[in-house]
């Protein structure tokens, strides 16, 4: 139901002036996240300070029959955080306290605010960090990351968020108030923990969070390989995968991303190498250079023309940045662009960006190529011009037929970015009908309602929000 | 009441005869049947919906069941044992849920891989059977348990539909991870049929450091210098009483390091340094013949002593913040008249204790630790007690728990997957 002001005036009673947005200048700000694809005006935003008045604001939602949503810092790149039918956004940036960090039992408690490299920064001091390092981890926040069960490079050695939550603090859309899983490492009875972490703030809002710390490793070493061709490097992926080494990181990136990477900040990418391979190992000191000369060896004999070491802390350090800052260059070099995020089973790596290279050809578009290779997380980027109608259309042409070609090499639709509004339309090619309603049978229990984000994940729930979703392209955007 | 002779008249119409038998003693159903794909399996669960027929999924029905009412048929997966598909360059692995575990390990094995979950009590424990009872052993300290290993699953829900989730894929968030849930739930929400893993390296070289102590705390003290060092630990676990070989009043550490053949002689060398920096009665680098010998008896030792009855065993598992494992355990007050060994995950805040005594011995001592546990907010189950005991076999239910029933509700509303069988009742 639309707002009226009776119900602003409860929220202005509830928070005060400061903490509820109303005006659309303002607004204007969360109309989307990450994706700029697909926009829609929320009717207020309000900034609780508490758990209690998270609750609050939910009661108040649920009683005039009100979507609400949270959202974090918006960089998710799936629609997650836009409202969909309008209502309130519930935006958690003054929920940002670290509340606990305890080396002892090796955890932090911390609120969902908090953006991820904070918590590592504040506990890599004293030689721990928190592991989940998504390429937007300046920016994300860990209540985001927990919703959508967040990757980065080092999720190949370290696993995903999922992996790194032990409770959750939840408010439930009832407006409960509910400690899912807690400080001990098994959970007793249903792992909601488990569901909860990915379901992309469907089932309940978050507002403190348990998570792991890991310690930092002993020793650390950052190899660059070189290769003429991208099917060589994406070939290595997997040998070095079955050869029984697990590093810690394994990107591959392509020759558009490296031109557009050492444009903007010369991070030492050889520029006419076809593809190159960002390889790092971690662990103890004393098994390092052995995994080091296997690694080497494997790169070689598939044909790597260069295979270098990152000597000093700057020249790793030059490396990463490169890495993570790779998206942002592309923006300097295309006035659009679309991040898509397949998973497929990493031996089928060839096989997909040849795929992906030959549809963008079709297409007449370029896609430039940043994959989590170790995961077999693919992010095809397809470039576009924002101002040619036609090649809008053709970027998300693209973007679907490759999820499809993911699905049929045995992949997923997302490994890292999530369902939300914009994959909606190919969720029916990994999951039947019977595989959603299981799905659908869950969020009935928690939501059942449909007032907490709706529109997202499922087709279905989806049909009554479209009509109000505006698809538009601005230039430079990310969609 | 429904007779055993009238379900297998019914069952008849489903399933091959001989595919239908008595239970075993200590399963408390009324018939098993042996299903060999899932449209059997979908076809017995919608006849039980209709007539109101609770089933037991069972794999090697290696798992305890005290405590529990009789329900109907069990379903033994133990002839959906033929599948696997294995790609070794993807490290990934789909099994039949029938499948034993060693059996799945020897074909991994070949290939230098493995699933890092620990062999379970006994040899026929089945892969469905292990993810549904989410078991752990002294590999979680490296490892983790199977929700950091399960990537995608089918379960035959309470329709009779066969429902996937995930994918043969390391990372994925696409839909509900309904894998975390099926895993440690016990057969209450479906029946597993497949499940597909990702898989881990078999260490090229590995060592078994035992180690001998005359009190908890000390054995605590190398757990807790280790932890400040830099060591590819792959195992630990302190036991006492029946797990060890000797049945010695001492407290043992095994410690497994793992690495590359040239990288793991430093660590050798430093865990070594480390042994003599504590009060250890003696220790030892084992043979590989011994290692194996106290693993297996660290992981799957069911009795001591055959001429221990059922009925005067009590084990007890406990998982508390890591922290407050150490003081928690050193403030239970034993009574010389128990026998009682012990099993720690030190790492993980673990515990299981095996009590061997007449009720009379040990009700105030398993009262104390469920009261204690409950306050420091952590976990208790009775994994084995007497039959016509009134402990409960979860006596402490999570906050979450309301929520845990409406769970069980929406996704089997007819209450036939293994009614009464897990916590609070459900
Ligand atoms: C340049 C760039 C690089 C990126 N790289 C990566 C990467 O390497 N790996 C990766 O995984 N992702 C990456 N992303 C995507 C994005 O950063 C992550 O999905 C991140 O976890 C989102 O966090 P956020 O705080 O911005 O959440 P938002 O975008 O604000 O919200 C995302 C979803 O979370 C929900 N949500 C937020 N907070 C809560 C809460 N407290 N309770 C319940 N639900 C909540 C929202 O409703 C929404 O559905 C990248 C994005 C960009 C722009």
């Amino acid at each position: 139901m639309a707002i009226d002001s009776i119900f602003i005036s409860n929220l202005l009673s509830l928070l005060g002036e400061n903490r509820v947005i109303t005006h659309p200048d303002e607004l204007i700000v969360f109309e989307c996240d990450g994706l700029t694809l697909h926009k829609q005006m929320p009717d207020a935003v309000v900034l609780p300070k508490s758990t209690e008045e998270v609750s609050e604001i939910i009661k108040l939602c649920q009683t005039n029959h009100t979507p609400f949503l949270a959202r974090g810092s918006g960089t998710g790149l799936s629609g997650g955080a836009i409202a969909v039918e309008g209502g309130v956004i519930i935006q958690m940036s003054l929920l940002n306290q670290i509340l606990k960090i305890d080396y002892e039992d090796e955890i932090a408690v911390v609120q969902p605010g908090v953006i991820n490299l904070n918590l590592t920064n504040e506990t890599s001091p004293d030689g721990y960090h928190f592991a989940p390092d998504p390429s937007s981890q300046k920016a994300c926040t860990i209540g985001g990351n927990v919703a959508e069960n967040a990757g980065g490079p080092h999720t190949l050695k370290y696993g995903v968020t999922a992996n790194h939550v032990m409770g959750l603090k939840v408010v439930m859309p009832s407006g409960d108030i509910v400690e899912l899983g807690g400080k001990i490492e098994e959970f007793s009875g249903y792992d909601l923990v488990g569901l909860f972490v990915g379901s992309e703030g469907t089932l309940g809002i978050t507002t403190e969070i348990t998570v792991k710390l890991i310690r930092n490793p002993e020793g650390v070493k950052t190899f660059l390989a070189t290769y003429n061709t991208i099917n060589d490097a994406s070939n290595t992926v997997s040998k070095i995968i079955e050869s029984g080494i697990i590093p810690a990181a394994m990107e591959l990136i392509d020759n558009l991303v490296i031109q557009a990477v050492e444009s903007h900040l010369k991070a030492g990418f050889p520029t006419k190498a076809d593809a190159i391979l960002l390889i790092e190992i971690d662990g103890v000191k004393s098994t390092l250079t052995e995994e080091a000369k296997r690694i080497e060896s494997i790169c070689l004999s598939q044909n790597a023309v260069n295979f270098q070491e990152a000597e000093t802390m700057e020249e790793r350090n030059l490396l990463w940045r490169g890495r993570k800052e790779a998206i942002g260059a592309l923006g300097k070099v295309t006035p659009a662009f679309y991040t898509n995020d397949g998973v497929i089973p990493r031996s089928k790596l060839p096989e997909i960006l040849e795929f992906d290279l030959d549809i963008g050809k079709r297409y007449g578009l370029e896609i430039a190529h940043i994959c989590h290779a170790g995961d077999g997380n693919i992010h095809p980027i397809i470039l576009y011009n924002p101002d040619n109608k036609n090649e809008i259309k053709h970027a998300i042409k693209i973007s679907e037929a490759i999820l499809k070609k993911c699905i049929e090499l045995g992949g997923a639709l997302t490994g890292e970015h999530g369902i939300g509004t914009e994959k909606l339309s190919s969720f029916g090619i990994m999951y039947s009908d019977n595989d959603q309603n299981q799905m659908l049978r869950l969020r009935k229990v928690f939501n059942p309602t449909d007032l907490l984000n709706p529109g997202k994940i499922f087709p279905e729930g989806a049909k009554c929000g479209e009509s109000r979703i505006n698809q538009t392209i601005k230039k430079g955007g990310w969609i | 009441m429904i007779s055993a002779d009238h379900l297998e008249r019914q069952l008849q119409t489903i399933i091959d005869g001989n595919r239908i038998l008595p239970p075993q003693p200590s399963i408390p159903v009324k018939i098993t049947v042996f299903p060999e794909n899932e449209q059997q399996i979908s076809e017995l669960v919608k006849w039980a919906t209709k007539d109101q027929i609770t089933l037991l999924p069972l794999g090697g029905g290696t798992h305890t069941f005290s405590g529990i009412e009789d329900l109907h048929v069990a379903i033994s997966l133990t002839k959906m044992n033929h599948q696997i598909e294995h790609v070794s360059e993807d490290l990934i692995a789909t099994v039949a849920a029938g499948m034993t575990f060693k059996d799945v390990q020897t074909d991994l094995s070949s290939h230098g891989q493995m699933i890092p979950l620990d062999q379970p009590g006994k040899h026929n424990s089945t892969i469905g059977g292990m993810v549904s009872a989410n078991v752990s052993g002294p590999s979680r300290h490296r490892y983790g348990t199977a929700r950091d290993w399960v990537i995608e699953t089918r379960l035959i829900n309470a329709d009779g539909k066969v429902v996937k989730s995930g994918a043969k894929v390391v990372k994925n968030v696409s839909g509900y991870d309904l894998n975390k849930l099926y895993i440690g739930a016990r057969g209450t929400l479906g029946i597993l049929t497949y499940i597909s893993f990702k898989l881990a390296p078999i260490p090229k070289s590995s060592v078994t450091f035992r180690s001998c102590y005359n009190s908890l705390t000390d054995a605590f003290a190398l757990t807790h210098l280790i932890r400040r060092e830099y060591l590819d630990i792959e195992k630990m676990v302190i036991i006492k009483g029946k797990w060890t070989p000797g049945k010695t009043k001492h407290w043992w550490l095994l410690i497994d390091l793992a690495g590359t053949e040239i990288g793991i002689e430093p660590q050798i060398k430093h865990l070594s340094k480390l042994h003599d920096q504590v009060e250890a009665r003696r220790w030892n680098i084992t043979s590989k013949e011994d290692s194996q010998h106290f693993w297996n008896m660290a992981c799957n030792r069911e009795k001591s002593d055959d001429t221990i009855s059922n009925e005067d065993i009590w084990e007890v598992r406990m998982v508390l913040p890591k922290r407050e494992l150490l003081p928690f355990l050193v403030d239970l007050t034993i009574s010389d008249e128990m026998n009682v060994s012990f099993k720690i995950f030190p790492t993980s805040g673990i515990c299981t204790i095996e009590f061997v005594g007449k009720k009379s011995t040990v009700t105030n001592i398993l009262n104390f630790i469920i009261k204690e546990v409950k306050v420091k907010k952590g976990l208790v189950e009775f994994v084995k007690m007497p039959p016509d005991t009134n402990f409960e076999r979860w006596p402490i239910l999570p906050p979450s728990f309301p929520w845990i029933q409406k769970i069980k509700r929406a996704l089997d509303p007819n209450n036939i997957f293994a009614p009464g069988t897990f916590i609070g009742g459900i």
